[in-house]
């Protein structure tokens, strides 16, 4: 546990003395905030419609999903294996595990501080007058933060295959726009099988119809924590398979 | 030479090492994806809803309904966008069903199956969905359709599920008001049809006729046609029972209604009735608020089973709309709204009107008195006025009433409304009537002070007291009816204050000006421990 922190104060304190981390914390908020408040002026004030649609239900809130994890984690692995700072972190007395979760928090603290903004929104129509659904905007940043949770997971197994950073980035990506689009799968006619499997990693369901819908639903609860799980077993692999190479 | 066999060893290494890598995969995916599919097992499952008002929620009375489906049943969707203006608040009524819907298929995913046919846009002559609708017999779009294997009910929105408040139309925009959504019934539109589909045989209620009791088909206020269509919606059969023309009770009764008879019972139906009654069969009495004191009457026949009914008329002042003050003298006055805080929060018939904080309407009622149980038998209150807010108007010499109260020989306080009795058969012969699933022989009498709770008067604020009524004289009481569920309304004042601005200069220019500050001060603070050191 002790390795773990170690990892997690260091990532951390390299994410944010680096500007890239506040550059994308910066645009990120802004791009969010900006869809919040029209969306809410579109919906004619409707406080409930605006807080679900920059907590899930937007094509904005997917796009930040979809970028943001992998341009935070992209570094995090690919590049200390360029710069052979991971051959020295293999040699230190941490395990693989340690390194992967340490760096796995760190990306993920910064994330669900990211999502925060969704409770600024909520505080500040508070103070506007209209009290929001309390509930339902804390399971929509419970849902932020398990999504956030799965694609650092996958950004980090993409920056732990490859020793570009750049094309850790492009692979998470791609992987993330594939994960939020699988379902689609379903739409095809007559591939029962391939219905069945799209549905049961449908991450975009999962999403709206639990946290964001404002229910904390076990089966929800335990779709996001085996995916991220198998991601990070993934990465913990990974960084191992670079010791046999 | 010696590298021959050691390139053959690492070949052999690597293919173990990719193997074992490759299975450690393919385990952990099916790992991840067996603990997915375990998770939505029901048994396993727990929810837990975060919502103020539980949305996420159904109501009891549905999950039980839902839970002891004797067969899955599938819900297809029929939903399009329609024309403006109706087309926000119906596509509101439209979503919120549609969330109704998944909340269900959800929570017991092998009790109910949602399948939503795509009517929009380009596919609207999809002819795999004209295919699907003409199988399923849906003629119009916006329904949505619950069948089992031999049973299907078409649930249209409009109507049904949702009425709309069409808006004010001006030519000036700022005075315009939008249609909007005025009742949502979605959640009771889909138990409803979930029983007709689930429903084995109905119980048949039986209403007397030949007395002067009010028409079971008629469509005058103080008749009963409303109720009749409500409880044949909701799975009973109703038809009348004149006793000089059939004799006793018919034998497939579940439920005998006898509404405030204006003549008295002649001896001989008194004693067919009391004959369904003590054996085992429900009664639901209502009072005559004119009077039926005489031997055949209301008062009379539910005397022996606890419940007394008393004299009077029972009255509450009402608000004068000019003056604002609490005025008597005018039979308004004898118009009673109930709040729910005075339903017994425990009783079938009531509990679910209290806890959605349903108000029940009740007009010329009688006041009702508990007195002593039959044998073995068990009295309960359901609903009764509030304390010192209602007295009993008696009649003077000629019958009438001056809805005043008089402080020398009339009575105020609280009184009771409505109330029931249940007791084991006191004669031999004792049954369970058919199509009701007691365990035991049962006798279930229901008393209120007047039928004009179950008239078409007043039918649309009693609906639910009155099918909870008939549901639990037939020992349905997982059937009790589910209130509508509030319509959320959370908005900020677009356009009438600076709130909109407000919210956009925190959310579009605060937060990330604040993150940029922050981000300068690191960088600031770094440069100068690094000129420092």
């Amino acid at each position: 546990m002790n390795g773990v922190l170690t990892i997690l104060r260091r990532e951390l304190a390299g994410l944010f003395y680096s500007p890239l981390a506040w550059i994308l914390l910066c645009v990120g908020l802004f791009l969010v905030g900006w869809d919040f408040t029209t969306t809410i002026e579109e919906a004619r004030g409707d406080v409930v419609f605006g807080l679900n649609w920059a907590a899930g239900g937007g094509t904005l809130y997917w796009g930040v999903m979809v970028f943001l994890p992998p341009l935070l984690t992209m570094r995090m692995i690919s590049e200390e294996a360029r710069t052979g700072m991971l051959e020295f972190l293999q040699t230190a007395p941490v395990t693989d595990f340690a390194v992967v979760l340490g760096k796995f928090c760190a990306a993920w603290i910064f994330m669900s501080l990211f999502w925060s903004a969704l409770l600024v929104y909520a505080a500040t129509i508070h103070a506007l007058g209209v009290d929001p659904d309390w509930g339902a905007v804390i399971g929509s940043y419970l849902g932020a933060v398990s999504v956030s949770a799965l694609f650092c997971a996958i950004g980090l197994l993409c920056s732990a295959t490859t020793s570009t950073p750049l094309l850790a980035a492009f692979f998470g990506i791609v992987a993330n726009i594939v994960a939020v689009q699988l379902p689609r799968l379903a739409s095809l006619p007559n591939v029962q099988w391939l219905k069945w499997g799209s549905g049961q990693v449908d991450l975009v369901t999962s999403l709206q119809r639990g946290y964001l819908a404002g229910v904390l639903d076990s089966q929800v609860v335990v779709f996001f924590c085996a995916w991220t799980a198998l991601f990070l077993f993934l990465s913990i692999r990974a960084v191992e398979a670079r010791r046999w190479r | 030479m010696s590298s021959a066999p050691s390139t053959g060893t690492t070949r052999w290494t690597r293919l173990a090492i990719g193997s074992r890598v490759a299975l450690n995969v393919v385990l952990a995916v099916a790992a991840a994806l067996g603990l997915t599919i375990l998770a939505g097992n029901p048994a396993l499952r727990a929810r837990v809803d975060l919502t103020a008002d539980q949305r996420n929620r159904l109501d009891p009375a549905t999950e039980r309904v839902i839970a002891q489906l004797p067969e899955k049943v599938q819900v297809d969707v029929f939903f399009r966008p329609v024309e403006q203006p109706l087309t926000a608040a119906f596509g509101e009524a439209q979503a919120r069903m549609y969330d109704l819907l998944l909340i269900a298929a959800d929570l017991r995913p092998d009790k109910v199956k949602l399948v939503q046919h795509d009517l929009s846009g380009a596919k609207t002559g999809d002819s795999k969905v004209e295919q699907a609708m003409a199988a399923l017999g849906v003629e119009q779009v916006n329904v949505f359709v619950v069948s089992t294997e031999d049973r299907r009910v078409i649930v249209p929105i409009f109507g049904e599920v949702a009425e709309f408040d069409i808006g004010m139309a001006s030519p000036d925009p700022s005075r315009m008001v939008p249609p909007s959504l005025a009742v949502f019934r979605g959640e009771e539109a889909l138990l409803e049809a979930l029983l007709q589909v689930s429903q084995t045989e109905a119980p048949h209620v039986y209403f007397s006729y030949g007395h002067g009791e009010p028409d079971l088909y008629g469509d005058e206020s103080v008749e009963l046609s409303k109720l009749h269509s409500a409880l044949v919606a909701d799975g009973f059969r109703a038809s009348r029972w004149d006793p000089l023309e059939t004799g006793p009770v018919p034998d497939d009764a579940a439920v005998l209604a006898v509404m405030s008879p204006l003549q008295g019972l002649d001896p001989q139906t008194v004693g067919y009735v009391r004959d369904f009654v003590e054996r085992g069969g429900s009664l639901i009495a209502a009072a005559n608020p004119k009077g039926d004191a005489e031997a055949g009457g209301v008062a009379a026949l539910v005397e022996p089973y606890g419940i007394r009914v008393g004299e009077g008329l029972v009255c509450m002042p009402i608000r004068d709309a000019a003056t604002n003050r609490l005025t008597e003298g005018t039979p308004e006055c004898s118009g009673l709204t109930v709040p729910p805080d005075t339903m017994n929060a425990r009783h079938p018939v009531t509990e679910s009107l209290r806890r959605g904080g349903r108000r029940v309407r009740q007009t010329f009622t009688r006041p009702l008195e508990l007195t002593r149980a039959p044998d073995r038998g068990l009295l309960a209150d359901l609903m009764s006025t509030l304390p010192g807010s209602s007295w009993i108007d008696l009649p003077d010499a000629n019958g009438e009433h001056d809805w005043r109260y008089d402080e020398s020989t009339e009575q105020r306080g609280a009184f009771l409304l409505a109330a029931t009795s249940v007791f084991p058969p006191t004669r031999e012969g004792a049954f369970v009537p058919k199509n009701v699933q007691r365990e035991r022989p049962e006798s279930r009498v229901l008393v209120t002070g007047s039928h004009f709770l179950f008239s078409n008067g007043s039918f649309a604020a009693n609906r639910d007291f009155a099918l909870n009524a008939f549901n639990w004289a037939s020992s349905r009481e997982f059937r009790a009816r589910i209130s509508p569920r509030s319509i959320e309304d959370r908005r900020l004042a677009v356009g009438a204050d600076d709130s909109l601005f407000r919210l956009h200069v925190v959310g579009s220019y605060l937060l990330p000006l604040v993150a940029t500050l922050a981000g300068a001060f690191v960088a600031l603070r770094r440069r100068r421990i690094g000129s420092v050191s």
